[in-house]
């Protein structure tokens, strides 16, 4: 017998009772005519079926005869409604209801409710705490940053890192909200009477009718949350962006939201609020990611359907984030299927890509892809001898693991490598891949506290071989590693604080680059620059504080300090005098593992939220983010030959101070959601190119990179539907970038010392998404892009010397590419939307570049033979696109 | 419609993404800032000097040329010496009045008075001690070229030839660099009409270099040798069957004759080369001009776009600190190293040092039925 009073969760959800039977089980003779509290007993014993229920209200109860064997749930519909009281089936167990048995299964589905606490402590408590952890129905893995909330009370709470929260109720009746990006919601009806729990699961939408979910973000986090600069986007909302041939896109995505610019089309990389590409720190299951694409930015790192979330932090950067200046992209992958084994899988014109995952015995789930290319047969086919000989193919894989030791602690493995081939005959092969591995393990110490610590690697590398030229073809190879540990504690013991503190150690070791003759023949002879070693440590604390009811606020500091060590040598030079070979006087050596530069300072970091009327806030903060690596690069978009560089005597630290402000307002009950921000950044010791500056295999860089300052300032505006039919968002951003490079000596300045334009500074850039669900079948999204080119220097005059001519530049970025803009527009047939269907598909088809638009890539010259196309002019400007026609593609995904 | 229709156009389809394309562009320049170009080498070897002093000229212009008439032109040594100018026949030409020879230790460094009274000035070049050529390699290479056939298909067609590059000197302290620019004498056979009236021609031809080669130690990726042009243009391939075109020959051949009219050319067999390498050795800042002319000539954006090159410069407006001014003034030092190459059956059967090209009557010539003096 089971003397458990219900002091905590009623689950009264009566459609489910009866539409999935109580544990089909029968029952004999055995149970006749026996005391409730010994039938419970039996229940337990032979069946592991516990049962609820309150002592006085089963004290006269005894079970009916039973001839013969009889279902358990015909058996206590037999006698149960006769004492005043019905059954309801939860996870398998029995729950007595004092009441009539519901007669209409469909009403009281509609108006179901749970009763917390015991009824007859009405009016006891003046307050109440309803508390539990939000999971993730089918991998059951809890859900951090979920929201709770209270509408009519207009009171929400977030869970944690273990998915527990914690919400302040009055005595009474409340419908209380449980939201995550890309789940559905969930509605609990609830009578309270007493603190009590709920833990809630979370599915993913099977048949989404209301798409596009264009945020990760629930609608009410736009001017609820504490924190700015975010932009979120979960998996369904990716998937209905039109991309390049047919492939949901990660990366390719959030570049279509306010303050982050692409680099150019299809190119790796992307610029956060006038930040470099290097500026970005890119997590996967928070292990730091240094290549974000295969095929030169054709295609994303990674199978997006991988992926639960992606997160980008564009100010307001939790201070457990350092290294890197301008933003923090967090990409979070699924955690394998709990209950079955699933198979995704999707096959494209170029590329196909493959997923499994499921579980392995009760607390093990995996989650594994695989992502190919077969891309020469279209290479194959162009008429054009060094292209049919070229080659360009990629692949990645990944494996996560997730396993629940306990219910206080999980321990996630996750492993990815990918590897891109780039051959164009004759002239060079590419390789470069990633090989990235991460642990974490989540302990939860009670309610309120839970901790969570990482180890991950990091590793990168680009092999160049250059055959250009015969008899001195050479490999080139680049490399760089970084491994880290992280501890970090959350805790909201304190009422209305959350605080996070929280450790890194992180350890870089950099190969600038490594020549090696190609073959025998070569004259090249090796050449390899000085490895770097560094350590990177941080400390950081951080408290989400709840002020005031309209007033909150989140303060961290973080701690950093780098340091470069042995073995080194560093060049010394005459004081006072500019770094090149002239006033190079000598050499200092350090030893293995001795400090040759050493750097520290604070992060502060604070936002503030200030909630008004009308489901409106406004929000302002300020952060301070330091760098200590940096990508030597000299061209406008990444390319296997940048190369990562610590920083050292010379090459200061990035640093960054961002200002922001702003107002969010939603509309409409939420129908629209808008936000307008502004933000200023300054930024020290940016470095800039000297003219012509060798940046390869380079061992005296000081010499050739010159520093600076750059200024950064921008509006975003973001307006949003999330609802309806028709969904979409329009996003416009007005931001400058500059850069003033005014060096001491002459050789130390660019265009004069003046403020000049960064080669990312691209005043407008509007974007509109739309997507319109026909049917639930059908559904056509479109997107339109346009933006201010970016800038460029040009060619003004040529002189001519020897038998050659030269060329004399503008003054650095005075030029512009043309304007960018580009429609895009997609077309999704579902498969049959019947939950019984096992094979489930969905074809896409989808154009890119709808009208043609011969978007400019770069700018470039070519000697020409003089005649009347090119005026007789001996040199010859083109703007070369890289994609100038509609690009047309279909995908078929499949799943099952 | 069809299924080889529909094939055609699933096809076309496929191959849309690739294609990239590249458009002439026509921007707005600021063509407002012409500015001085100043062009000197001084060498060690007696002669005249010419000094070049132009103006840039915008990119779009259909000229290159636009010399300054009337400008005072003076090379300067630290040692006090004066040397005049005289303006050439050519816009913008100035030739020394008399021939000079650079002294090796001795710095050196131009003065020059524009009409408009502006005074540029360069900076001082010292004239190195001449740096020897360790090595000049010769190798048999083949060169594809991507032909096509009538149907469109393209094809590689494989020629033979001869690549060339050198070793300069291997120095402990490497703060020079080097321009280098060659010759070569080839010596060819010709067999021209039929039966017993069949000629055999021995003719020779003297190339010299159009474009001026550098080598800087630390912009140089790691090679210790210095790839030059490769001489397929002159080689098997194209000498065959008609390497040079013998039509227009015009030297006499034994007083009378000359190929020009005497039938068609059956075929022509390379002999030899000769190949005389002048090595200049130059400062290292004069190093980095060059070089940057070198890659600023090899550079075009595309995918990659690089950082622009700016060429550097040694020439500034002393009189306006704000004119800008371009072009370089360096002083070279020579050294020379000559090789004989012999072939037979299109590939090098020996390479020889030698101490000197022969003496030449012409540039170009033939010898009907006999050998000349340095056939081989």
């Amino acid at each position: 017998m089971r003397k458990i009073v219900l002091l905590f969760l009623f689950y009264l959800f009566v459609s489910e009772l009866y539409a999935q039977d109580l544990p089909a089980i029968e029952i004999d003779q055995s149970y006749s005519n026996i005391a409730f509290d010994k039938m419970a007993k039996l229940l337990t014993d032979q069946h592991q079926i516990y049962v609820f229920y309150k002592t006085e209200w089963v004290k006269d109860v005894k079970t009916p005869t039973i001839e013969r064997p009889v279902l358990l749930k015909n058996f206590l519909n037999q006698f149960l409604p006769s004492a005043g009281l019905h059954a309801l089936e939860f996870q398998g167990n029995i729950i007595i209801i004092p009441g009539a048995t519901p007669s209409n299964e469909t009403e009281l589905a509609r108006s179901s409710v749970f009763v917390i606490g015991n009824p007859l402590d009405n009016g006891k408590y003046k307050k109440t705490i309803l508390s539990g952890k939000v999971l993730e129905g089918k991998s059951k893995a809890p859900i951090p940053g979920a929201q709770i909330y209270c509408e009519e009370l207009s009171k929400a709470v977030s869970s944690n890192a273990d998915g527990n929260y914690q919400l302040e109720l009055p005595q009474g009746k409340h419908q209380i909200r449980f939201s995550f990006i890309g789940l559905d919601d969930e509605l609990r009806d609830i009578i309270i009477y007493d603190n009590g729990s709920i833990d809630v699961e979370l599915y993913e939408e099977t048949i989404s009718l209301n798409q596009i979910d264009v945020t990760a973000e629930r609608p009410e986090d736009n001017y609820r949350s504490t924190s700015m600069g975010i932009s979120k986007l979960d998996i369904q909302s990716i998937k209905k962006l039109s991309v390049l041939m047919g492939e949901a896109d990660v990366i390719k995505s959030m570049i279509m939201l306010p303050g982050v610019q692409s680099t150019g089309e299809n190119a790796s990389g992307f610029n956060v609020r006038g930040g470099n590409i290097d500026q970005n720190l890119i997590l996967i299951q928070e292990a730091p990611v240094f290549n974000t694409s295969h095929l030169f930015g054709i295609f994303s790192m990674l199978d997006a359907n991988l992926v639960k979330n992606v997160t980008l932090y564009k100010s307001g950067m939790p201070s457990r984030y350092g290294g890197r200046l301008s933003s923090v992209m967090n990409i979070e992958l699924k955690k394998g299927q709990q209950d079955k084994m699933k198979v995704n899988g999707g096959i494209g014109l170029i590329n196909s890509r493959l997923s499994v995952e499921g579980p392995i015995g009760k607390k093990l789930t995996f989650l594994t892809g695989f992502r190919s290319t077969y891309s020469d047969w279209m290479l194959k086919m162009i008429k054009n001898y060094d292209l049919q000989n070229s080659s360009a193919s990629f692949y990645d894989f990944n494996a996560k693991l997730d396993y629940s030791i306990n219910p206080k602690n999980r321990l996630s493995v996750f492993s990815y490598g990918s590897n891109d081939d780039f051959y164009y005959h004759g002239n060079a092969q590419y390789g470069y891949g990633s090989l990235i591995g991460s642990a974490q393990w989540n302990h939860i110490f009670n309610q309120d506290n839970s901790g969570n610590l990482t180890i991950n690697t990091s590793y990168y590398s680009a092999d160049i071989v250059d055959f250009s030229e015969a008899n001195t073809e050479y490999n080139l190879n680049t490399t760089i590693r970084q491994n880290q540990l992280s501890y970090y504690f959350s805790s909201g013991m304190i009422a209305r604080h959350k605080i996070n503190a929280g450790l890194s150690a992180m350890q870089y070791l950099i190969e600038p680059g490594k020549s090696s003759p190609y073959n025998e023949q070569s004259a090249a002879i090796p050449l390899d620059i000085d490895n770097e070693q560094a350590l990177e440590f941080g400390l950081y604390a951080e408290d989400e504080f709840d002020l005031l009811p309209q007033l909150a606020l989140i303060t961290g500091i973080r701690y950093s300090n780098f340091m470069l060590t042995g073995p080194d040598t560093v060049n010394l030079y005459i004081d006072n005098s500019p770094l090149n070979t002239r006033t190079l006087k000598g050499t200092q050596d350090y030893d293995t593992g001795e400090i040759s530069s050493f750097y520290q300072g604070l992060e502060p970091r604070i936002s503030l939220r200030y909630e008004l009327q009308n489901s409106s806030s406004v929000k302002a903060s300020y952060n301070r983010t330091r760098q200590y690596i940096r990508q030597i690069s000299n061209t406008a978009s990444i390319t296997p030959a940048d190369y990562w560089k610590a920083s050292d005597q010379y090459i200061k630290p990035l640093i960054a101070d961002q200002i922001a402000l702003g107002y969010f307002r939603n509309f409409k009950n939420n129908k629209f959601e808008t936000s307008l921000e502004i933000y200023y950044k300054r930024i020290q010791n940016v470095v800039d190119y000297k003219n012509g500056a060798q940046l390869i295999l380079n061992p005296d860089l000081e010499q050739v990179l010159i520093s600076g300052q750059g200024r950064a300032y921008g509006l975003e505006l973001l307006i949003k539907k999330s609802t309806g039919t028709l969904t979409g968002w329009l996003a416009y951003t007005y931001s400058r970038s500059f850069r003033k490079i005014d060096g001491q000596f002459d050789e130390g300045k660019i265009n004069n010392g003046n403020w000049y334009r960064s080669n990312y500074d691209k005043p407008h850039d509007f974007t509109l998404a739309l997507n319109y669900q026909i049917s639930r079948r059908f559904s056509l999204s479109t997107n339109f892009t346009y933006s201010t080119g970016r800038p460029v220097t040009l060619p003004e005059q040529k002189y001519p010397y020897g038998n050659s001519e030269i060329i004399i530049y503008s003054d650095r970025n005075k030029y512009r590419l043309p304007d960018y803009h580009r429609l895009d527009l997609s077309f999704t047939y579902e498969g049959s939307l019947r939950k019984e269907q096992k094979w489930r598909s969905s074809w896409t088809f989808s154009i890119y570049n709808l009208y043609a638009h011969k978007n400019t890539f770069s700018i470039f010259y070519e000697k020409q033979k003089p005649s009347p196309v090119n005026h007789y002019n001996s040199y010859a400007l083109f703007q070369f696109s890289i994609i100038g026609v509609p690009v047309p593609s279909f995908t078929y995904n499949f799943w099952f | 419609m069809n299924k080889k229709k529909i094939n055609r156009l699933i096809l076309l389809l496929l191959l849309l993404p690739i294609w990239s394309c590249q458009t002439y562009y026509e921007p707005t320049l600021d063509k407002t800032k012409q500015a001085l170009v100043v062009e000197g080498i001084l060498t060690d070897i007696e002669s005249y000097l010419i000094i070049k002093v132009r103006r840039t000229v915008p990119y779009d212009s259909t000229s290159i040329f636009d010399g300054v008439e009337g400008a005072e032109v003076i090379l300067n040594s630290i040692s006090g010496e004066t040397f005049r100018f005289i303006e050439d026949t050519i816009f913008g030409y100035y030739q020394s009045v008399e021939p000079i020879k650079a002294q090796i230790g001795k710095s050196y460094f131009l003065h020059i008075i524009t009409p408009e009274g502006d005074e540029y000035q360069s900076e001082v070049e010292e004239m190195l001690v001449p740096k020897t050529i360790n090595d000049i390699k010769a190798v048999d290479t083949s060169i594809a070229q991507t032909l096509y056939t009538e149907s469109g298909e393209p094809f590689l067609a494989y020629s033979k030839g001869i690549s060339f590059s050198a070793q300069p000197a291997t120095l402990s302290t490497q703060d020079v660099g080097f321009i280098y620019g060659w010759s070569t004498l080839v010596n060819f056979a010709v067999n021209i009409g039929t039966g017993i009236i069949a000629d055999n021609y021995y003719c020779w031809e003297l190339f010299n270099s159009k474009n001026t080669l550098v080598y800087s130690y630390d912009q140089n990726i790691g090679s210790t040798f210095v790839p030059f042009e490769n001489l397929h243009f002159l080689s098997y391939y194209f000498l065959s069957p008609l390497p040079l075109d013998t039509t227009l020959l015009t030297i006499p051949l034994n007083q009378e004759d000359t190929i020009k009219g005497l039938g068609p050319v059956n075929h022509t067999v390379t002999s030899s080369f000769y190949y005389i390498l002048k090595q200049y050795t130059i400062t290292k800042a004069a190093s980095s001009f060059w070089s940057g002319m070198k890659r600023q000539s090899e550079a075009t954006g595309k995918l990659f776009d690089p950082v622009e090159e700016e060429v550097p410069t040694n020439i500034y407006c002393i009189s306006d600190p704000n004119k800008k001014a371009y072009g370089y003034f360096n002083t070279a030092a020579c050294s020379q190293k000559i090789i004989l190459i012999k072939l037979k059956a299109d590939a090098i059967v020996e390479i020889q040092n030698v101490e000197s090209l022969p003496s030449l009557m012409a540039n170009e010539g033939c010898f009907r039925n006999e050998f000349t003096e340095f056939w081989y």
